[in-house]
């Protein structure tokens, strides 16, 4: 089951499953294929455009990851709290695999803040990966 | 010869509630790469470099008195 849990990143999704069919009904489940995504007219768009609105979508699991930052290591402590809530904020990186706006996928380091009960925020690139083209 | 220092202005911060702030000054960093992506390296609140989308910000220019200020302040910020 966990194989069709969503892939937002920012784990505000919850998967949701066909009673019948035992199918993930969300719009991109995990490893989500680009037929599937053409086929359901998601291709190219970013993954959760309505939840956590960001820029671009992370394809697969993200690997590698560490923590950068914890407690007063991390300088945007009093804005993370002001927007998402309190909690024990983290600054982590990890290596993905990204869809851009334009279709394209990259490989690349992300960066982003969790707090435990608060889930992943703030998604951002810090680099590309992958050999330029 | 150097470019000078551009600045971007945000317009959308959606989804980097905490890494931007609506209607702020921020320093652009060039890179050509993500510019074919459609994307802008910028040093964000956090004082590092990333890579936002280009329709989150649009670029503003300044005399060079005032991006010499604006500088100043980002510095003294950091």
């Amino acid at each position: 089951m966990a194989a069709f849990a969503l892939a937002c990143p920012c784990q505000r999704l919850k998967p949701t499953f066909s009673r019948k069919t035992r199918k993930c009904l969300s719009p991109f489940p995990r490893n989500s294929s680009d037929e599937l995504l053409k086929q359901r007219g998601l291709l190219g768009r970013p993954m959760c455009s309505t939840k956590c609105r960001m820029k671009f979508e992370i394809v697969g699991a993200i690997q590698q990851i560490e923590t950068i930052a914890a407690g007063p290591g991390v300088k945007l402590q009093a804005y993370l709290r002001k927007v998402h809530g309190k909690g024990r904020w983290r600054k982590v990186k990890g290596v993905a695999t990204v869809r851009l706006r334009n279709g394209d996928s990259r490989r690349v380091e992300l960066h982003w803040y969790e707090a435990h009960g608060v889930g992943r925020r703030d998604f951002k690139i810090k680099k590309y990966l992958d050999q330029y083209v | 010869m150097r470019q000078p220092t551009q600045f971007a202005l945000c317009i959308e911060n959606s989804g980097n509630e905490a890494s931007l702030i609506l209607g702020k000054v921020y320093r652009i960093v060039p890179d050509a790469r993500a510019a074919k992506d459609s994307l802008l390296r910028i040093i964000d609140e956090s004082g590092e470099d990333y890579l936002f989308d280009e329709n989150q910000f649009v670029r503003v220019e300044f005399p060079a008195s005032v991006r010499k200020k604006i500088l100043a302040i980002q510095s003294v910020g950091r």
